[in-house]
């Protein structure tokens, strides 16, 4: 892919993204961009899902039936907030329950929130790696959302992108999220691509837990099958002293999910990320971690899993840092896995670097099929094979999704799970 | 209740039963004893219906059905079950949630009506108190973290829940302690009567002093080589299994 030509095309298509200095920014990181042979990028970090193939084929941006899908969507009753990459509310911000939303654009020339968008943007993310580098460079719009110090947000605020085109398209986008000091909110997430045709997208998320802040997200992604679809998340986050993060993700399906999620963590913060890969025919669903104890007393807990069903692979690869000075660090990781069919596969990879000494960590891992003999045991009390086979999977899942309290979005979950195991368990 | 004729087996290609033929009545109890590897157990389990095991020669009659037309979950529907030797841990899924299901696929084999969550939450109390199961117990998922001896409380609680006509228990004593045998042996004799019957497997003889039976076969290289009276069992436990052997 030409990614001069893609820093050019979407510096032309949205000129006023960033504003002032971070013009100059954006300018540099394009040169930093260009810059990177993919084929030599970071090769162990994308082993099982090499960045030569992601960023591989003929895309381009695509706005041209951006107001019909509009037209479309409230037809269907369902709002988005972006579609195919585009922030619907492009010019202004609004408050809802406690959250500032709007773009990234319209906040870095607001008063109140450029110097927000200043301090952080690009700074939360490695802006080494080529995905965070490609929507630093090249992004057309990006969120931004506010919660104002000791704000409580009084409801979950959902983002919901849709990807649906007309031919094959590229969406590269940047969001920033910003919880100021004591505040607490809930976020989730829902991500959509319609099968065909294909599209690429890249989306990095930088967010910032300050002192003493909560956040609670759930990202909740449904891929697009076509065999040229691909899909890259970047989720970086930045936390301050005594911040809690408690991230849940769940893929369902997606012929090329990749995602970063990467924390820092300051004093005594705690991180929870809990995972869960429903992957079936040929989907290819890739999560990598990195949790970076940069300081002393911090607790980060991490339970992924996946469920793999014919030809399908999943990727785990969990990477703990405890730097010198993180003395007092408790660090548990855990992969568990399950494959339905004999052509799944399943790679898990703990990574664990530790330069300090009072720390606590464990990692494990198993890849497994479905226990016979606890089938059997629920036979042997008079429950048919599928009522059976579904009642262990969902208590093997059931762990995943234990810290969704909202209640409408653990139905929604547990639909999606419902939904793939009937489509997908039931050939077993 | 259950007859069964010349039934031969095979475990991964090799012949566990040769041969055993055994009939039970309702209101009866029989022992199977025998030393380690002659094949108890999978009897217990070809019972049961476990895909395991490969029966090669032989059939097995359950309330005049042939069982081995009928897939593990209708044959507990019809009212026969096994108590496992070693029970399983099935992660995240809620005890309550299960009984209520097998207990409502039971139900409606008997053209009883199902029983709904507070109802069954009842029945489910009242029920633990037989084999005085630890109420915060039959909450959690099934058998995840419970000891040897809370696992086999939890066999015969389940089976209290689910009223077998014929009820199997393979090696129910081992790792009981000497109070849970015995409050786990009152449990199974509470749930005795003239319309069900129990088939006990153990090693020992203890057991057979709280549960008695009224016949005790001896098996031995998957056949049954002896069968007697509650005497027997007394016999073996004087002089072993040896002088059987030949």
């Amino acid at each position: 892919m030409d990614f001069k030509l893609i820093c050019d095309v979407a510096r032309a298509m949205a000129p006023n993204i960033y504003a002032g200095q971070l013009r100059q920014y954006r300018n540099d990181i394009a040169a930093k961009l260009q810059a990177i042979n993919l084929a030599e990028h970071n090769l162990e970090k994308y082993k099982y899902t090499p960045l030569a193939d992601i960023f591989d084929g003929k895309y381009a941006f695509d706005i041209s039936h951006f107001q019909e899908q509009i037209h479309e969507f409230a037809y269907y009753g369902v709002k988005p907030e972006t579609v195919n990459g585009h922030y619907l509310d492009y010019d202004f911000i609004s408050e809802r329950h406690g959250y500032y939303l709007g773009s990234i654009g319209t906040a870095s020339v607001r008063k109140r929130f450029r110097p927000v968008v200043r301090k952080y943007l690009g700074k939360v993310a490695d802006a080494d790696d080529f995905p965070a580098v490609l929507s630093l460079a090249a992004s057309v719009t990006g969120m931004f959302v506010y919660v104002a110090p000791n704000v409580v947000a009084a409801k979950p605020l959902v983002i919901t992108n849709y990807y649906d085109v007309k031919k094959p398209s590229l969406a590269i986008t940047n969001n920033l999220i910003v919880l100021g000091e004591n505040s607490r909110a809930e976020v989730i997430v829902r991500n959509i691509a319609k099968n065909s045709p294909p599209i690429l997208s890249n989306v990095l998320t930088e967010t910032v837990i300050g002192k003493n802040a909560n956040l609670d997200i759930v990202h909740i992604t449904q891929g697009s099958s076509h065999k040229k679809s691909k899909m890259v998340f970047t989720d970086s986050y930045l936390q301050e002293e005594n911040s809690v993060l408690t991230h849940t993700n769940l893929t369902a399906g997606g012929s090329l999910i990749r995602r970063n999620i990467e924390t820092r963590l300051g004093r005594n913060c705690d991180t929870r990320l809990m995972g869960l890969t429903l992957a079936a025919e040929t989907d290819h669903i890739d999560n990598h971690t990195f949790i970076d104890h940069a300081m002393p007393s911090a607790t980060s807990n991490q339970l992924y899993k996946s469920i793999v069903c014919n030809n399908a692979v999943s990727v785990f690869n969990g990477r703990i840092r405890v730097c010198e000075d993180a003395q007092n660090t408790a660090a548990y990781q855990l992969s568990k896995n399950m494959l339905l069919h004999d052509e799944a596969k399943c790679y898990a990879k703990p990574q664990l670097e530790i330069h300090a000494d009072d720390v606590k960590c464990s990692h494990g891992a198993t890849v497994g099929q479905m226990d016979r003999d606890a089938l059997f045991y629920l036979q042997s009390r008079g429950i048919d094979v599928r009522t059976a086979q579904s009642l262990i999977l969902s208590g093997f899942v059931g762990e995943c999704i234990k810290h969704v309290y909202n209640l409408t979005t653990k139905e929604m979950i547990n639909e999606i799970i419902e939904n793939f195991m009937t489509k997908h368990v039931r050939n077993m | 209740m259950l007859n069964i004729k010349d039934l031969h087996v095979r475990v991964e290609g090799k012949n566990i039963l040769n041969g055993v033929s055994l009939e039970v009545q309702a209101g009866e109890v029989h022992a199977i004893m025998g030393p380690n590897g002659s094949g108890k157990s999978t009897l217990a389990s070809t019972l049961a219906g476990n895909p395991k095991f490969e029966i090669t020669q032989g059939s097995i009659l359950f309330k005049e059905k042939n069982l081995l037309d009928l897939s593990p979950e209708k044959r507990a529907n019809a009212g026969l079950f096994l108590s496992f030797q070693y029970p399983v841990e099935i992660p995240g899924v809620s005890m309550p949630a299960f009984m209520r299901m097998a207990l409502n696929e039971r139900r409606n084999y008997l053209d009883e009506k199902p029983l709904n969550a507070t109802d069954f939450m009842k029945l489910m109390k009242e029920k633990a108190k037989i084999v005085e199961i630890d109420p915060a117990l039959i909450n959690r998922p099934v058998n995840e973290g419970f000891s040897g001896g809370e696992k086999k409380r939890n066999e015969i609680f389940q089976m209290a829940l689910l009223e077998p006509d014929l009820a199997i228990l393979d090696e129910t004593d081992s790792g009981l302690d000497i109070d849970a045998l015995r409050i786990v042996s009152e449990g199974v004799n509470k749930l005795r009567s003239k319309d069900n019957a129990l088939l006990v497997i153990t090693h020992y003889q203890r057991l057979l002093e709280y549960i008695v039976p009224d016949f005790v076969h001896v098996l031995y290289q998957g056949k049954i080589v002896k069968s007697g009276g509650k005497e027997l069992a007394l016999e073996l436990e004087e002089k072993g299994y040896d002088w059987l052997k030949n």
